[in-house]
């Protein structure tokens, strides 16, 4: 499994296609800056964290979908998958291979994207006291647990579609058609949906909507507050953890017994 | 005495409604070259898939080096190559890093081997050129490449001369006669070119609407590809009676057009040509017809088309 992980890294490595991903998810993530027309004079870590939360999942969906889509289906699309199978690898190290480096290069990417943005601003600027930095380390944490089961079922659908552009396709149709599904069928009848997809669930954990306006240090403020419930915590995590391993074990399922 | 190295027994393999291998069972001894011959469609690749575990039989077992489990196959594919259907490859990236990659997936230590094969196989040239942009040919050399990466110990090439000029098919021949002999590699090889199979294998394997239909070793083609003298004359009738009164000949067919086939007397085309005119009758065609392995094959797929057919309509 680790020889395929290295031909895997080798292959990936200088691959524009992936570079031009990162950096439009990147490019996604800082865009509010300017769109917004923020105040740079008085911007600090928490401010700046707060103010692009709601990016982080549209960022994490593409870094994610470029990933998945080649570390997972490039090789089905021209068969070169074919060649691990007759060097003598098995089906399990060929999957999980490839699961292994989906999860590592698409949480590195994500983290980098959602967090180092964030960070060279709180060296630059300090946290501040816009938000608490503890609340808001939790929120990304939390994040992290849809972004994996997000990861998982991309992987699922590239072991099943078996092409690297079926899977961009497919998985940017899966989280738009879930989330518009979701916001019409709510809208329309007023039934609350309590069933947690993956991409609805990153979208809830972005949004930073209560706060106020605080005297700080003689300095009237906006205080946000980006605590999260126990509950929404528990749930995220579980429910992600479940649905990541059902999905892992289904894409096995249909990898192990098809014919190449 | 070599040993059995691959042995499969009743292996068959079903798509839907279509058997595409029924019930096939053969053996690879070490140090063979074993040619899979057969018609488009008959089973030869679907069969060197399930050895290579890109297929998964529907019936029957494989044993590659005595291990027949999923992790004792897999185990010896490690000492195996292959080269099935057209050469995957990463149409954006050069042979050398087509090469790289199946190095590292292999866990070949010595980075040198990539540069070693590409001489080999004539590609050392081609410097940064993508793949997608090589000639059908230069793309059976990167498969050939690609199955010597690891220097196995049995090599199942699936017509690995296909799209190669004259030039090519010599060199892929040489070399490939070259590694059974000197490394004692043994292949297992499918060809249309019938012509190449005789000059490079020791065994044959005939395979037709996805059943085994032979298995035979060169020195036993020979013998059941008999020699045999083409006798026509004005009178193809009379001239069976004369030789068989005259010569006490028994070992004979008679073709369509009524004209004999004598598989015996073959050191007395003299005598035979003798009695012919002796006996008023003028031989119009007399000669010795060598059997080579294509019309073996050409007869053995006729005579299987014809029942095969029948088998058909019988179940119909």
């Amino acid at each position: 499994m680790w020889n395929i992980m290295k031909a895997q890294r080798h292959q990936i490595k200088g691959d524009n296609f992936i570079i031009y991903g990162f950096l439009a998810a990147i490019i996604m993530q800082v865009l509010p800056i300017f769109f917004d027309q923020m105040d740079m004079e008085s911007m600090n870590g928490g401010l700046f964290a707060v103010s692009t939360f709601g990016m982080i999942p549209v960022s994490l969906v593409i870094v994610s979908l470029v990933l998945v889509a080649r570390i997972c289906g490039w090789d089905m699309d021209d068969k070169t998958i074919n060649y691990e199978l007759l060097s003598g690898h098995s089906r399990s190290q060929i999957y999980f291979g490839r699961v292994v480096m989906s999860l590592v290069y698409a949480l590195v990417a994500g983290l980098m994207i959602t967090v180092l943005p964030t960070f060279i601003v709180f060296i630059i600027k300090g946290w501040g006291n816009n938000a608490a930095f503890k609340e808001v380390f939790v929120r990304i944490a939390v994040m992290m647990c849809p972004y994996i089961r997000w990861i998982c079922e991309l992987v699922l659908v590239a072991f099943i579609v078996k092409s690297s552009n079926a899977t961009l396709v497919l998985g940017f149709l899966m989280c738009e058609a879930v989330v518009l599904a979701q916001t019409i069928f709510e809208d329309a009848t007023g039934i609350l949906i309590n069933v947690q997809f993956a991409m609805t669930n990153m979208i809830e954990l972005s949004q930073i909507t209560n706060s106020k306006m605080e005297l700080v240090n003689g300095e009237l403020i906006s205080v946000f507050d980006a605590s999260l419930k126990s509950s929404d915590i528990t749930s995220s995590i579980v429910v992600s953890f479940v649905v990541a391993v059902l999905c892992v074990m289904a894409g096995y399922a249909i990898f192990k017994k098809r014919d190449m | 005495m070599s040993q059995n190295i691959i042995d499969v027994k009743h292996l068959s393999k079903q798509y839907m409604k279509q058997k595409a291998v029924n019930d096939a069972s053969f053996q690879i001894k070490e140090g063979m070259i074993c040619g899979l011959i057969g018609p488009n469609g008959a089973g030869k690749t679907t069969i060197m898939k399930m050895l290579g575990g890109l297929v998964i039989p529907t019936n029957g077992s494989i044993s590659i080096y005595g291990g027949c489990t999923e992790a004792g196959l897999a185990k010896a594919r490690g000492r195996m190559s292959f080269m099935i259907e057209t050469p995957y490859a990463k149409e954006k990236m050069s042979a050398r890093e087509n090469l790289e990659k199946q190095r590292l997936q292999k866990g070949i230590p010595d980075k040198k081997r990539v540069d070693e094969v590409l001489k080999i196989v004539g590609l050392e040239n081609t410097g940064k050129k993508h793949v997608r942009n090589f000639s059908l040919g230069m793309r059976q050399r990167l498969g050939i490449a690609i199955a010597l990466l690891s220097k196995p110990e049995i090599m199942v090439m699936d017509e690995p001369i296909n799209g190669l000029d004259p030039e090519g098919i010599v060199e892929i021949r040489e070399l490939l006669l070259k590694l059974n002999r000197e490394e004692h590699i043994t292949i297992v090889i499918s060809s249309h070119i019938l012509s190449e199979l005789s000059l490079l294998c020791t065994d044959y394997i005939f395979i037709h609407h996805g059943e085994l239909i032979q298995a035979v070793s060169s020195d036993e083609l020979k013998k059941l590809c008999k020699e045999f003298y083409h006798i026509h004359t004005d009178n193809d009738e009379k001239a069976l009676v004369i030789l068989e009164e005259k010569l006490g000949i028994t070992d004979y067919d008679l073709d369509e057009d009524g004209s004999i086939r004598l598989y015996e007397k073959m050191d007395k085309l003299t005598e035979v040509s003798r009695t012919l005119y002796e006996g008023g009758v003028i031989p119009i065609t007399l000669g010795i017809n060598e059997a080579n392995l294509e019309k073996y094959y050409m007869n053995m797929v006729g005579e299987q088309n014809v029942e095969h057919n029948e088998g058909t309509k019988a179940s119909d």
